[in-house]
């Protein structure tokens, strides 16, 4: 089952280091889909020439096995405090994203995935720097 | 095994005088549903293995506890991946905080090259004189003259990148060792600090060129090696040959202002891309080349 939905909303688009990122999301998925794990993170990764790098700083999952269901019928907000770093950047070899990545899996397989980019912080690109 | 059966049915089929096409069909059919079993089967295979393997999230979360202790820590920490400021074991007599040189690539440079180079030159030596000696006597090996060209270029180029290196190296040292002093490290986006370079030297180091450098480098899998790309992304003087004294030199010491661009990209470090910033100083010693790094960490502009 992989034919869901995922909404994820952010209160901004962009924040500043250490405020409070807030937002929720939401699954729109048939009365059949039955869910085997749900996992919701905050993190930033790196994108070029380099191999990836990756850094969650907020996980949550749900997972029916585990004695956490999850009411699909329902959105669900969450709210984290961000880091101070590291802040988003356009680089030429690196470049650092965050996003809000939900992450569902469901019995008889498939998977359905959600990214929600946001800025952290306020890096000029280098053509810019004064 | 679906082989096995489509040669069978196809076989069995002839056999009790089916029409051609029939024989064709009972071939092919139970190849086509075989490809089916396994591509179909497989999928599923692969789904299964993928659902129960762990997200890349919860993987990277898994890493991150188990980061030795002295790393840059992905979560966590005041400022996560951005490295600890590096000390000098020296303290700092003019200003706050006497910053640690960084490695010198002419010492690994040299160290390389030299020996290279008269490795080179002693396989080289006997070939080329040699020819010589046969061009001198009028009978001359041209084929032996040809093969030797590129050779002998090969060995001019590393004769010079040797001297060059080694030629850093003998400026280095008599200059003396050069101290760099700050009002402050780490550094801040936006900051404005004070610096002291001095040498300790008596042979004065002259045409002094200082200059603040941002560096992105970035570690990438090429098959079963890794490999490097490093660019340099930003680069502002701070203190250059023609805009100070002809005189100037690092005798007795100069003190400089230092201003770190506003909404610049902190430090950074992960397991495979770094941001790093240093102090890159270059200068005269005679006519030799002096170059010497000092890596700073520059933090974000504090709202």
């Amino acid at each position: 089952m992989s034919r869901a939905e995922i909404e994820v909303r952010l209160e901004r688009e962009a924040y500043q280091p250490g405020e409070l990122l807030a937002g929720a999301f939401a699954i729109e998925a048939g009365p059949e889909a039955e869910l085997a794990l749900l996992e919701l993170s905050v993190l930033w990764h790196t994108s070029g020439k380099g191999d990836e790098d990756l850094g969650v700083i907020h996980f949550e999952d749900w997972s029916p096995a585990r004695g956490r269901t999850f009411d699909l019928s329902r959105p669900q907000a969450f709210d984290v405090r961000l880091p101070r770093t590291p802040l988003t950047y356009d680089g030429f070899l690196i470049k650092v994203h965050w996003c809000v990545r939900v992450r569902a899996r469901w019995v008889g397989g498939g998977e359905t995935l959600r990214e929600e980019p946001f800025r952290l912080g306020d890096v000029r690109p280098w053509g810019s720097t004064p | 095994m679906t082989a096995a059966v489509a040669f069978g049915v196809a076989a069995a089929l002839a056999d009790a005088g089916a029409p051609r096409w029939a024989v064709v069909l009972g071939f092919f059919a139970p190849i086509v549903v075989g490809l089916l079993v396994v591509v179909l089967g497989g999928k599923r295979l692969l789904n299964a293995v993928r659902q129960r393997l762990p997200s890349p999230e919860r993987r990277a979360l898994r890493q991150s506890a188990q980061t030795p202790a002295g790393t840059p820590a992905p979560v966590g920490g005041d400022w996560p991946t951005v490295p600890q400021a590096p000390h000098s074991v020296e303290r700092a007599t003019t200003l706050a905080v006497r910053l640690a040189p960084g490695p010198n690539p002419a010492a690994c440079a040299a160290g390389c090259l030299v020996p290279l180079a008269m490795g080179w030159l002693i396989f080289l030596v006997p070939y080329v004189v040699k020819v010589i000696q046969g061009h001198v006597q009028g009978q001359p090996d041209w084929q032996r003259t040809f093969l030797l060209i590129p050779f002998i270029l090969g060995g001019i180029a590393l004769i010079g990148a040797a001297f060059f290196f080694a030629g850093q190296l003998i400026a280095l040292l008599i200059a003396g060792p050069v101290v760099m002093e700050i009002s402050a490290n780490p550094l801040t986006a936006g900051g404005r600090y004070d610096l002291w370079i001095a040498q300790q030297g008596k042979v004065p180091v002259r045409q002094v060129h200082l200059r603040l450098i941002c560096e992105e480098s970035a570690t990438y899998r090429q098959g079963t090696s890794t490999a490097t790309s490093t660019r340099q992304v930003f680069t502002q003087d701070v203190l250059h040959p023609q805009t100070s004294s002809p005189d100037t030199s690092l005798v007795g010491g100069v003190r400089c202002p230092l201003e770190v661009p506003p909404d610049v990209m902190h430090s950074f470090a992960a397991a495979n891309n770094k941001i790093t910033w240093k102090l890159e100083l270059r200068g005269r010693v005679g006519s030799l080349r002096l170059r010497l790094n000092f890596p700073v960490i520059v933090y974000p502009e504090v709202p």
